[in-house]
């Protein structure tokens, strides 16, 4: 799974997602890509139950992966009195904006992006909607 | 490419809200520039725009009130999430002086290396030309079924019409086919082989 190599702090404000993307919102590598509609949380795990659905569906793709989980999230474990500080790390993800590129792929018909892109879809916290790249 | 008439109108809006208003009534903000003449705030239909987009059309005889400017489609602004457009850059040109434009190269062909276990890398397919407005080729197609793999198509191999020059170093590869690099899948995790990874955090 994605994950920082290092980072400052381990531990993170929640923060706001405000506004749309207004990067990392054109597909850049591929043809076609899969686009965040809403705002939200990307955890690492769906991010690779994404690629592997991709990897799965549509084997002879090239394929990238748009966006990282920087994010640490912190929860304490059930039934544990309050205080005592802010909880253990419990996975990572990725903020995502609306019109967020999350994946792109190539080499691939439209129809064979559009059932990998459907399966992936399933497996997200957030909409998303298949993008072709603008030509010229 | 045809040179197209398309009807503008000088904008009084500059606000973000007298935008947002234009925008609301059909109508799309626009810029002139260059030549070395002051830049004009213009307003254009966005149904026409997005007509003329489709078509592929890039130079335009901009009529501003009476007065006819020749302008390239410089760049346009897209709102992410609704493909509309937000703004359009037009740069005053000369049609008989040479400009530089970019133009995407279109792959045609399936490349004998992928059926040998390649994969198509498209690295560079947009190449940067010079020529004059009017020659400005609207798509350029290059036929990449003799690719073979570990071989590239560079910008210097691309057959352009004539009055068209390349400005994009003639060494810069267009795509090439690389032998596919087998990645094998770990077995599936069991729970508890899954579970530290969840635990797992970066050296602080």
């Amino acid at each position: 799974m994605l994950m920082p190599k290092r980072t400052k702090w381990r531990k993170q404000m929640r923060g706001r997602i405000r506004g749309e993307a207004t990067r990392g919102n054109e597909v850049a590598f591929g043809e076609f890509g899969l686009q965040a509609l809403e705002p939200g949380w990307v955890p690492a795990r769906v991010i690779e139950a994404g690629r592997i659905a991709i990897s799965r569906n549509a084997p002879e793709a090239k394929s990238w992966i748009r966006i990282f989980p920087h994010k640490s999230v912190s929860k304490k474990p059930a039934e544990t009195r309050q205080g005592t500080g802010k909880g253990d790390v419990e996975f990572w993800c990725a903020v995502v904006k609306p019109g967020t590129i999350i994946y792109e792929v190539d080499g691939v018909t439209e129809d064979v992006a559009k059932r990998a892109f459907n399966r992936v879809a399933h497996k997200f916290p957030v909409k998303v909607r298949l993008v072709r790249r603008r030509h010229g | 490419m045809k040179v197209v008439p398309m009807k503008a109108e000088r904008r009084s809006a500059l606000g973000r809200n007298q935008v947002a208003q234009l925008r609301k009534e059909g109508w799309l903000p626009a810029v002139v520039y260059g030549e070395g003449r002051e830049p004009v705030s213009i307003s254009i239909s966005e149904w026409e725009l997005e007509q003329h987009v489709k078509q592929h059309h890039k130079v335009f005889h901009l009529d501003i009130g009476g007065t006819v400017e020749s302008a390239f489609l410089q760049e346009i602004s897209w709102q992410a999430t609704t493909d509309r457009p937000l703004h359009a850059d037009f740069k005053r040109i000369d049609l008989t002086k040479a400009i530089e434009a970019d133009l995407e190269v279109t792959a045609v062909g399936y490349p004998m290396g992928l059926s040998k276990g390649g994969v198509l890398s498209k690295d560079h397919m947009v190449i940067r030309i010079s020529c004059l407005p009017t020659a400005i080729p609207e798509s350029l197609e290059h036929d990449i079924s003799g690719l073979d793999l570990d071989q590239t198509l560079t910008a210097g191999d691309l057959v352009l019409p004539e009055g068209v020059t390349l400005v994009t170093p003639a060494h810069t590869s267009i795509c090439h086919v690389a032998p596919a690099k087998v990645v094998v899948e770990a077995p599936a995790a069991t729970e508890d082989a899954a579970a530290p990874a969840a635990d797992a955090k970066p050296a602080s």
